[in-house]
């Protein structure tokens, strides 16, 4: 479980940690025994009471099994918050997934939700949202003469859903900088990172940090540009398709590719626009199927 | 009677609403409930006793065992 990896770089942070779920306590102890989870609560709400009382409580699964269980609606429904393989009384009782950050008085700060089921935020994705260091996975290194760049990934390995981001850490060199968004405006390359189309890989818009005003006396114009180290990030969803579910399947790795695309200047002169290829590798973890206690005959 | 009960069903189709899940439960700025829950050691924890220095994340999973 990635919370548990996380547990403590999250108590470095000051923040506490739990996982709720409507498993019995039996449940619970199975499953942290054999997945190693030693110091993260795995909390017990075995009568969805807590579930209920946060308001999160999944009543379309009930539903699901219910008199409407043949409704069209009520079938496209359950395929989108409760299972793609149709409703089961087995998933009744549980929540609609999803994360809250709250403060020392229990104020909800932030709140992680996904509307389809099988898409989640990675925990290590939460803390860069919450803007919480995330010790990185180590990246790929590179350098050219106008920059040093190193590319990593929030997580080492995705799975199916994981909704987690790719980092491109940017040093520019000495008296060098490189154009952020606003510059078009003004006819300057804005640095740009544009990943490769992959199918059931849905990538959400590149975020640019804030970027500081360059004055360019010559022209006397005020451009926005990066002088400093920033970091570019690309979050990046894999589809929970039953499709997106077979294609990965057949997967142990998925590479990642893209290229970066600027233009460097110095007060004296600028580069002619450069573009480089990048790769990210992730494994890719299935699905885990074991259950945590063997099933009851029936 | 019968093409009532299918104008009904239709009704009931066109009405009903995707399920907003970011609008459920406590939003930014509100409370969340209290609770008390054994962990899997057996031990009853509450948001007192997993809060850290700045605060708490709270993760609800669907199952630990599907």
């Amino acid at each position: 479980m990635e919370l548990q990896e996380r547990f403590e770089e999250l108590k470095e942070q000051g923040l506490g940690a739990a996982a709720i779920s409507y498993d019995s306590e039996e449940v619970l102890a199975a499953f942290a025994s054999r997945k190693s989870i030693t110091t993260l609560p795995l909390l017990s709400d075995d009568d969805s009471a807590a579930i209920k009382a946060f308001g999160i409580y999944n009543t379309v699964a009930e539903e699901g099994i219910g008199p409407n269980s043949d409704d069209p609606e009520v079938k496209l429904a359950v395929e989108k918050y409760v299972s793609v393989f149709g409703a089961n009384p087995m998933i009744v009782g549980t929540p609609y997934p999803g994360t809250f950050i709250v403060d020392r008085e229990g104020r909800v700060t932030a709140r992680f939700f996904e509307e389809f089921y099988r898409e989640r935020n990675t925990a290590a994705n939460i803390m860069l949202k919450l803007g919480t260091p995330v010790s990185p996975i180590a990246g790929t290194q590179g350098e050219t003469p106008h920059m040093k760049l190193n590319a990593y990934q929030s997580n080492p390995a995705i799975t199916l859903g994981s909704r987690f981001h790719l980092g491109l850490e940017v040093t520019p060199a000495e008296n060098m900088h490189v154009y952020a968004p606003g510059a078009d405006d003004l006819g300057y390359r804005v640095i740009g990172l544009e990943l490769n189309g992959t199918e059931f890989v849905r990538l959400l818009p590149v975020t640019y940090p804030a970027s500081e005003i360059y004055h360019f006396e010559p022209l006397d114009e005020r451009v926005p540009v990066y002088q400093d180290p920033f970091t570019l990030v690309q979050e990046v969803i894999i589809e929970g398709s039953p499709e997106a579910a077979e294609w990965l399947s057949t997967l142990d790795a998925l590479t990642l590719t893209g290229r970066l695309d600027y233009q460097a200047c110095t007060d004296v002169i600028c580069f002619d626009p450069t573009s480089i290829p990048l790769t990210w590798s992730l494994t890719v973890d299935q699905l885990d199927r074991q259950r945590a206690l063997a099933q009851p005959e029936e | 009677m019968m093409v009532f009960s299918l104008s009904l069903h239709s009704l009931h189709a066109q009405e009903r609403d995707s399920i907003d899940v970011s609008a459920l439960g406590p939003q930014v700025g509100e409370l969340i409930p209290t609770f008390s829950l054994p962990d899997q050691n057996g031990t009853m924890q509450t948001l007192e006793s997993i809060m850290g220095e700045r605060g708490a994340l709270i993760l609800f999973h669907r199952s630990a065992n599907w």
